[in-house]
């Protein structure tokens, strides 16, 4: 079998790790464009390092420990400071999120709208225009006639409650 | 509790539900995104791996699980236990199809190039789910994003298709022809494939070349004449120690290819082939039923599947609010 055909093999195991990692990504507080740079510079860094992967041990795990390194270093060379405690309190939430080896991400999402599904006004609403429909915050908070903070909290308050319909799932910690 | 200890608890419960609120953002954002957005990462991290291929990297070693002293024994296994002179490759290629048999649930990941020398066609990619010859559940996806599954529980055959609606199959449904072996099992099935190669008029080899990583061997079957959409040759990179399939290689011969042209007209070989862009045929179901450039294959660590795992009603309710 020829190189390339390695190439080809990891690009399997990144389509199958593409949503965890950007999920991951997404929830260290980097924006969008950054979190897509991260998500190359990981991906590189873990084809080069291939060889140290354990097989005997989830992928995702392992991925998401090359990315903590990753995105630190983002915040460094923008002399931020990231705070480790909550990157590892993100990672061990995703890590629960995604379950056990052999469980299918887009399942485990599909769980995540069936939260959504069940907010009620007005939270559903916020969620579905900030999420779906991809509207800005002001923009929510011009349509539905409220103040730019009373929409922050309300779509915390909705995010909350997504967030305890997972933890009864078991979905979250 | 002191003070102090309270401080210290209040402070984790507020990183952990900062954390939360986080990760539900950030889940949220991911199960909204566009299956394009996903697709063009997927083509700019495509370049950027091929941009700078790494020399002298080497999969095989993804699936060493020790250190220098596993790979130092593997490599003593190889040139001196089973060498090529002890072991005849076919015999090799059985003893691994018995073994890969004889596993229970196993799940594989493949990846389906289109035919064509173009490498920078789109390529499909799905899952293989087996318990047995009648528990089998086929995920593929679509470059595009669509995915359609098709399942077998016991007698009944199954599928669902990219808008989520659930089909009963005929158990006599034919599969593409790049799913479906010679022999009538599935060519995604390691196992399957390789007993296909241990049929008259394929021809085993096998290599120990210092190229290869340490610990591992190739065994390659070709073979000179066959039916047009059947595969031609099958390459199999195990892991010399546990005699496990790290990947596996089917390819088909480039003239067999049927194509079909980008006004839609099949230019060779069967129904609904492929196109030349490597997308699925304009009309006539997701899945391309002509034989493809190549599959590769890659097993997934251990797994148990639950018990209704291979019946359509676990995948529709994923699919179908």
């Amino acid at each position: 079998m020829s190189q390339p055909s390695a190439q080809v093999l990891f690009e399997i195991l990144a389509r199958e790790h593409t949503d965890r990692l950007m999920s991951y990504l997404r929830a260290t507080s980097i924006d969008a464009s950054a979190a897509d740079d991260i998500f190359q510079e990981t991906m590189l860094r873990a084809w080069r390092r291939l060889g140290d992967y354990d097989h005997q041990r989830p992928f995702g795990p392992w991925l998401r420990g090359i990315a903590k390194y990753v995105v630190l270093e983002h915040y460094r060379a923008r002399q931020q400071i990231a705070s480790e405690p909550l990157l590892e309190a993100v990672a061990a939430q995703v890590t629960q999120f995604e379950g056990p080896a052999g469980t299918d991400f887009r399942e485990r999402l599909d769980e995540l709208q069936a939260c959504v599904d069940k907010l009620t006004e007005p939270y559903a609403t916020a969620i579905d225009l900030a999420y779906r429909n991809g509207q800005p915050i002001a923009q929510i908070a011009e349509q539905v006639k409220e103040n730019i903070e009373t929409v922050k909290k309300r779509m915390q308050r909705a995010r909350a409650m997504i967030a305890e319909c997972l933890h009864r799932k078991g979905l979250f910690a | 509790m002191n003070q102090r200890e309270e401080n210290i608890n209040a402070g984790e419960i507020d990183l952990q539900s900062h954390a939360r609120d986080l990760c539900v953002h950030a889940l949220l954002v991911t199960r909204n995104e566009l299956p394009i957005m996903g697709e063009r990462r997927m083509q700019r991290l495509a370049q950027c791996l091929h941009q700078q291929h790494t020399t002298g990297f080497a999969w095989g070693r993804f699936a060493r699980t020790g250190g220098g002293l596993l790979a130092v024994a593997a490599l003593l296994i190889a040139a001196f236990v089973s060498g090529p002179q002890q072991v005849n490759a076919a015999d090799r290629a059985r003893a691994i199809a018995t073994q890969e048999r004889a596993s229970s649930d196993r799940r594989v990941m493949f990846l389906l190039t289109p035919p064509g020398k173009d490498s920078d066609r789109p390529l499909l990619s799905g899952t293989l789910d087996v318990r047995d010859a009648k528990h089998i559940v086929l995920m593929l996806r679509m470059p595009h994003g669509a995915e359609e599954i098709r399942g077998r529980n016991g007698d009944t055959s199954w599928s669902i298709d990219p808008r989520g609606v659930v089909h009963t199959e005929p158990c006599d449904r034919p599969w593409p022809v790049w799913i479906q072996s010679p022999r009538g099992g599935l060519i995604v099935d390691m196992a399957e494939m390789l007993e296909t190669g241990l049929q008259p008029g394929w021809q085993w080899s096998r290599n120990l070349e210092s190229n290869l990583d340490p610990g591992t061997e190739l065994l390659q079957a070709t073979r000179a004449q066959g039916a047009p959409v059947e595969p031609n040759k099958i390459s199999v990179m195990i892991d010399s120690l546990s005699g496990k399939v790290k990947r596996m290689e089917i390819s088909w011969a480039e003239k067999h290819m049927p194509i079909i042209g980008a006004d839609g007209q099949m230019r060779r070989g069967g129904e609904r082939g492929w196109r030349e862009d490597g997308m699925p045929p304009p009309r006539g179901g997701v899945i391309p039923m002509g034989a493809p450039g190549s599959i590769v294959i890659v097993p997934e660590p251990a797994i148990t599947f639950t018990a209704d795992w291979f019946t359509a009603e676990h995948y529709a309710k994923k699919i179908i609010p």
